[in-house]
């Protein structure tokens, strides 16, 4: 048995490089990226949200039950419709990134590389998110030939634009955390679905009194959406309703932080569902 | 909010192939009709008849006059609808946005003016008219109200290919995106 | 001694009640191919798992290429590793994939794309990089596998059971790639496999693992001569039994000699060394008629079944 001495761990020759050292993430998003882009998931999941943006853009212009809403009313409806649909499918992508890798049988292979766990977490949740930005993007025609009376469109576009971006960061990280526990894909897509659903239920239901008015605070789907409407229907200045941008913000921030503590600790096999 | 633009689209969806703009719109230029006078208040408004399609909007003034002795108390005129044709559902809140005004005390012989804005929402006939009534405190039980002649409108519904512009938009984005994934898709192939 | 490539030194991993691996130990020089034996849920896969700093040990360390085992990013740089269920990204080609790993290395584009193509015709996959790995047969993509392992021109080489699946001609190939990786580019490898034939092989030593404990340690011709001495049946005729008996028990090199299951004329003798011609030539000397011969043990895998005890399963 050789006796290892610290003159043996010095005697370390120098490493390759970095990828281990701080470059892997960058390399494993470049590929995850192409992993959406290139293949059909990405482009389906764009053509199919414009085909569905074209045929509401269509309907809230020609049909005249929909006459009945302000312009303002339906460019709030194609923002939030934007962002849901974005944070949905980028919760989506980072709920499969480990727990799918791991179903696959091809983390073992990312594990004995030199990247660090953070750093393969980094890459495929920048690439998850990656999904927001380019949706957006689509939105932005069907918001501009809708917007009507001024500044609509600015208001559309910065208020998705802020809303948009905590929501997705904060349910990426949540898609993340699942998955680097659940050891079963399914487990994982089920369980950050719905805890996605059960967020953005109250979006949907009247709330009202001081128990709707918790939820609509403290749930960040409802409080950003609330914060979405008031800026672009009702012509909030921002400073106005800045308070509902706290609970997106501490969701955003609060889940990509515990998930990327959790990635440090990310194993072959998941803790739960296996 | 996403609750009432699903209950929107859900209700466009039904509506799909329900088509409508344009404006055609005829209206009678001259006041409508003899006054009614309910008191010493007599009402007009400036259109008799109005021809419109579904998602038109027009406007027309109501003159309140008043031929009493007295000055009037303060005043609140309403913009009132009815389906004349029985089937048509009208709720008063999408026809107009503003459909009361306040009206300041009007002096013996003088008239006081205001502007109204219709928009036709749905497809049939619908009368409209003005109503009047003295603002509180003066409004009491039996406050007699001033009404304006109705105002005809046969609205029908409109069918357009390209409603509002969107039609470029709503067919080219898709195309594009399409023929942008495929072209990527095509170059990869190749290079 | 060299300095070791790996330096294992009482290893131990337990999940639950369940010791998968107790106290491993062993010490491998460049260029040597080790074996790891044992049968299903012996520990080879945990003991792979710990040394390629997947799962971290309970107790004792190692040290790969002098790296402690505490610097576990630091010995992936010095590892490749074909694990035992090595999923791949179908739709990927074989290039791609290479190049991806060459990368997570921390090579750069143009040197990532050069170990690529290299390596792709080092394991005879040269023709089909470009092609989809959906397309690869499973040989292709154990291939594929080692091509992956090699990217970082590892000092230690892990391959979990890589033969498992393969026709003897997709065998072949790996076993080839296996002394290639040992012989030409001097790296480690520790070879996990079911199969005693390609352990004979390739291997200069075994390792036996059994309920996660080392039964058994050494070069292959040890092992063999160790745990399963070589016997001889003999039949002769009924009439013959007894004398046959006496002479096999009297002769040299023949250690003892007993009737096969109490029945008359077969014969089991065991030999004390190498010269397997002592009870043909006994039985001839006294004049006993031989109507059956066979040697029996010598073999890797009458060791493997003595030690593990699954010689009656």
């Amino acid at each position: 048995m050789t006796t290892l001495t610290p003159e043996d761990v010095r005697r370390e020759p120098a490493l390759q490089l970095a990828a281990g050292a701080g470059g892997g993430w960058l390399v494993i998003a470049g590929q995850e990226l192409r992993d959406i882009w290139l293949s059909a998931r990405g482009p389906a999941i764009v053509i199919g949200t414009s085909l569905l943006l074209s045929l509401l853009t269509y309907l809230a212009a020609s049909n005249e039950e929909l006459n009945i809403i302000d312009q303002r009313d339906t460019v709030n409806l194609l923002a939030q419709i934007t962002m849901a649909l974005a944070v949905g499918v980028s919760l989506l992508f980072t709920a499969d990134c480990v727990s799918g890798e791991r179903e696959r049988e091809t983390l073992e292979s990312l594990l004995v590389t030199p990247v660090p766990r953070g750093q393969v977490a980094l890459g495929k949740y920048l690439a998850a998110v990656s999904m927001w930005p380019v949706l957006l993007i689509v939105a932005i025609p069907y918001i501009w030939v809708l917007r009507e009376g001024e500044g609509v469109f600015a208001d559309a576009m910065l208020g998705a634009l802020v809303v948009g971006t905590l929501l997705v960061i904060g349910f990426v990280s949540l898609g993340l955390l699942v998955s680097i526990f659940s050891g079963s894909n399914r487990l994982s897509l089920a369980v950050a679905f719905f805890i996605f659903v059960l967020l953005l239920a109250p979006t949907q239901l009247p709330l009202g009194g001081w128990f709707g008015d918790l939820i609509t605070q403290t749930n960040p789907m409802t409080a950003g959406s609330t914060f979405l409407h008031r800026a672009i229907v009702k012509e909030h200045g921002w400073g106005e309703d800045l308070d509902l941008l706290i609970a997106p913000a501490v969701w955003a921030i609060a889940m990509t932080g515990v998930a990327f503590i959790a990635a440090g600790r990310l194993r072959l096999q998941g803790s739960f569902g296996r | 909010m996403i609750r009432r633009g699903g209950l929107v689209a859900l209700v466009a969806m039904v509506a799909l192939f329900a088509i409508a703009l344009g404006a055609r719109r005829h209206a009678a230029a001259e006041m409508n009709g003899a006054p009614i006078a309910v008191g010493e208040l007599t009402v007009v408004v400036s259109k008799s008849n109005v021809s419109a399609v579904t998602g038109d909007s027009f406007t027309f003034t109501s003159e309140i006059r008043n031929a009493g002795s007295e000055a009037t108390p303060a005043l609140i005129a309403n913009l009132a609808f009815v389906a004349v044709d029985g089937g048509t559902y009208v709720d008063p809140e999408d026809w107009s946005s503003e459909r009361t005004q306040a009206v300041a005390p009007i002096a013996t012989g003088a008239t006081a003016s205001q502007t109204w804005t219709v928009k036709t929402v749905l497809a049939g006939d619908v009368a409209s008219y003005v109503v009047v009534l003295p603002a509180p405190p003066a409004l009491v039980a039996n406050s007699p109200l001033a009404v304006s002649p109705a105002i005809q409108m046969h609205v029908e519904k409109h069918r357009a290919l390209n409603p509002g512009g969107v039609l470029p938009t709503v067919l080219i984005v898709p195309v594009v995106l399409v023929m942008a994934f495929g072209g990527m898709r095509v170059v990869r192939r190749f290079v | 001694m060299a300095q070791a490539s790996l330096a294992v030194d009482g290893i131990s991993k337990a999940f639950g009640e369940t010791r998968a691996v107790r106290g491993l130990s062993l010490d491998a020089a460049p260029g040597e191919v080790i074996g790891l034996l044992g049968p299903n849920g012996a520990g080879k896969t945990t003991a792979i798992r710990i040394l390629t700093t997947i799962y971290a040990p309970d107790s004792g360390s190692f040290a790969v290429d002098g790296i402690p085992y505490t610097r576990p990013s630091a010995i992936r740089q010095r590892i490749g590793v074909l694990p035992e269920s090595a999923g791949y990204p179908l739709h990927q080609s074989g290039e791609e994939f290479v190049q991806y790993f060459a990368r997570l290395f921390g090579q750069s584009r143009k040197s990532a794309r050069e170990t690529a193509k290299t390596l792709l015709a080092e394991v005879g996959l040269a023709e089909r990089a470009a092609s989809p790995i959906s397309m690869y047969s499973r040989g292709m993509r154990q291939r594929l596998g080692v091509a992956r392992a090699l990217v970082n021109r590892p000092r230690v080489l892990f391959l979990d059971e890589p033969t498992l699946g393969l026709d003897p001609a997709g065998q072949r190939q790996i076993l080839a790639l296996i002394s290639e990786a040992a012989t030409e580019r001097g790296a480690t490898v520790i070879l996990s496999t079911h199969f005693l034939d390609e352990v004979e092989e390739v291997c200069s030593r075994v390792i036996i693992l059994n309920r996660g404990e080392v039964i058994a340690e050494g070069p292959v011709a040890d092992i063999k001569r160790r745990a399963a001495p070589r016997t001889a049946r003999v039949r002769v005729p009924e009439e013959n039994h007894e004398s046959a008996l006496s002479a096999l028990k009297r002769a040299p090199g023949v250690g003892d000699a007993q009737a096969v299951n109490g029945g008359r004329g077969l014969i089991s003798a065991t030999l004390d060394g190498s010269d397997t011609n002592a009870p043909i030539r006994a039985l001839l000397e006294a004049g006993i008629p031989i109507l059956f011969f066979e040697l029996e043990g010598g073999k890797l895998s009458d060791a493997f079944l003595a030690l593990t005890g699954e010689a009656g399963a």
